[in-house]
């Protein structure tokens, strides 16, 4: 098959039998529930895009085992042009949404677990890189979205894996048996989860003998057995059952996250990718973070696009467009958007061959691009706020616009300049509100703040790839200090 | 009317200034008329159309070859800045130019 069509991708979700919980209550039909499906058509412009001539050059690669054309989501970077290839599809797929499209993980993903089974194998003489080839030709003949789950609940934070007083608030082995083991555990902030074909766990932080049980990774069905996702409330989320389309925000896309709990899940030795080798565990973190931290400079860049054009809009709907602080803040958030893509572009472009063959980003930038992301998407919607003006959250529901007593007085109060119909500035508010403080506020605002990790995690990784030691001897130099 | 395959390759379309697939489909309709085929994103045509939405021209860096060829990046054809409502008709002149 190679690439799956759009309608291809849903109905292949139809056919997975996922045990969900949404308030409560046990889903039926993921694929069709108000809530969810936002979330699933965001997946599926991966697939629509991927068959549109003006896109395939950004949206499709050629499969280095195969020579097939896949979709990028499916492929390993063999090249800086492949990095900076990614960058752009996460720009434009944020454009086409205004939401998480949540195929990045299983991307990102994919490209670590590559590099560093195939370095595991070659110190340690064990076969996960077979095992993994294996299983990417798989994912890309199937054109999966496959989860990348690293995040585990982690409990007492200033504790270690085996150190906490309950053993599953990290994801271990618990049984090991002559065809494969069995694991327990959960991963949280699972993105797109419920979207995916396949689930790739990983160990979330770097570990010690100790935690030897703790340093598994594997490939699994979505729907195994012994699998539960409980979904993650959004801001707004209820506005989906009302039925309306201009409440939403954004009525046709969207994003989620759910905690995925392994109740003694059994995993063939086949797709194991990790087991106890605790010494990787570490360089498997970092290299995944590492990509991921590069995939918010485009992906955030792309919402942003959206919402500065929402904000343009805004001002042009309220008649405050010639107003020169108005074209000020406008312009700066346009700088913010940029910088940061510029952030993601310069990791790309300055990326390094691994020992496997795929291509790794630059750490040190990739790290400076999410520290920004960390920072730019909040002052970006703190502007759109600013020039949007209150009404973004005063305003009345669609339903009083379309009440037959009433609407006529929404028309006349809430209208703007005379050309422009209350109803289409009520609707550009409304997507406003949705990136800043709906159901897309968390991807585009927390998601960016604690997404590939909180802020201080990539301060740490300044500290160490920012080679203080040569600026000092720079320094030195200059100023006359004798060298040692 | 032998040899003339026109391919017409996209750029990725990640911050387009302008509106390729609406350009492409004119240049088509155009040539097409005119008795030439139309391909698209492959090098196989006889002639190239270079289509990138801005000045970055990722659809010639990425594929770049020797065959005979017209660069519009962004409103540039040829590296010449034009105005956008004479985009098609600088492309199509072109194309004629290099055939006709």
């Amino acid at each position: 098959m190679s690439l799956k069509t759009a309608q291809q991708y849903e109905e292949s979700l139809r056919k997975l039998n996922l045990k969900v919980y949404l308030q409560g209550e046990l889903v039926k039909n993921c694929v069709d529930h108000p809530i969810i499906r936002p979330s699933m058509n965001s997946v599926k412009m991966t697939y629509e895009l991927a068959q549109d001539p003006q896109y395939a050059d950004l949206m499709t690669a050629t499969s280095h085992l195969t020579g097939k054309k896949i979709n990028r989501f499916c492929h390993l970077h063999q090249s800086t042009e492949d990095l900076v290839k990614k960058v752009k599809m996460q720009r434009l797929l944020g454009q086409k949404t205004a939401a998480c499209f949540q195929r990045c993980v299983g991307m990102d993903a994919i490209n670590a677990v590559d590099s560093v089974t195939f370095e595991m194998d070659k110190k340690l003489g064990t076969t996960y890189h077979d095992r993994f080839t294996k299983f990417l030709l798989q994912m890309q003949e199937e054109d999966w979205t496959v989860d990348g789950a690293m995040t585990d609940p982690k409990g007492d934070r200033s504790l270690s894996p085996s150190k906490q007083i309950d053993p599953d608030l990290y994801v271990h082995v618990v049984e090991k048996r002559e065809d494969g083991i069995v694991v327990c555990g959960a991963k949280a902030h699972q993105t797109g989860a419920l979207n995916s074909h396949m689930i790739l766990v990983m160990p979330t932080i770097a570990m010690v003998k100790e935690d030897a049980d703790y340093a598994v990774s594997f490939v699994a069905p979505a729907d195994a057995e012994g699998i539960l996702y409980i979904y993650g409330r959004q801001s707004c989320d209820t506005r989906k059952l009302e039925g309306g389309d201009i409440d939403v925000g954004n009525k046709q896309f969207g994003g989620h996250e759910a905690l995925m709990v392994f109740d003694h899940v059994f995993i063939p030795w086949e797709n194991v990718l990790m087991c106890g080798e605790y010494e990787f565990s570490g360089a498997l973190v970092e290299r995944f973070a590492g990509y991921h931290r590069q995939s918010y400079g485009g992906c955030k860049v792309g919402v942003g696009d959206v919402l500065i054009g929402a904000t343009a809009l805004a001002a042009d709907y309220n008649g405050a467009a010639k107003a020169s602080h108005v074209k000020d803040k406008l312009i700066e958030m346009m700088h913010l958007n940029e910088t940061l893509y510029a952030c993601g572009i310069a990791c790309s472009a300055e990326g390094y061959k691994t020992a496997s063959g795929n291509y790794m980003i630059d750490l040190l930038l990739a790290n400076v691009c999410k520290q920004n992301v960390t920072r730019f998407p909040y002052e970006i919607a703190r502007l759109a706020e600013d020039v949007a003006g209150g009404l973004m959250v005063t305003m009345p529901s669609e339903k009083d616009l379309l009440n037959p007593e009433i609407g006529k007085v929404v028309e006349k109060y809430f209208r703007g300049i005379g050309a422009i119909p209350t109803e289409h500035r009520m609707r550009i508010l409304r997507l406003i509100e949705n990136i800043t403080l709906g159901t897309a506020a968390v991807g585009y605002r927390t998601e960016s703040m604690h997404g590939a990790g909180s802020p201080q995690a990539q301060r740490i990784m300044i500290a160490r790839q920012g080679n203080l030691e040569q600026k000092k001897e720079l320094a030195k130099v200059i100023a006359g200090i004798p060298q040692k | 009317m032998e040899n003339r395959r026109i391919s017409i390759v996209f750029c990725g379309g990640c911050n387009p200034r302008i509106d390729r697939g609406n350009v492409a489909l004119q240049i088509q309709a155009i040539l097409v008329a005119r008795g030439y085929q139309i391909g698209y994103n492959s090098l196989d045509g006889d002639f190239v159309i270079y289509m990138s939405g801005c000045t970055v021209n990722c659809a010639l860096k990425y594929n770049l070859n020797n065959q005979p060829s017209v660069v519009v990046a962004a409103t540039s054809v040829d590296a010449v800045a034009i105005d956008e409502g004479e985009l098609v008709s600088e492309i199509v002149m072109k194309v004629r130019d290099y055939f006709e």
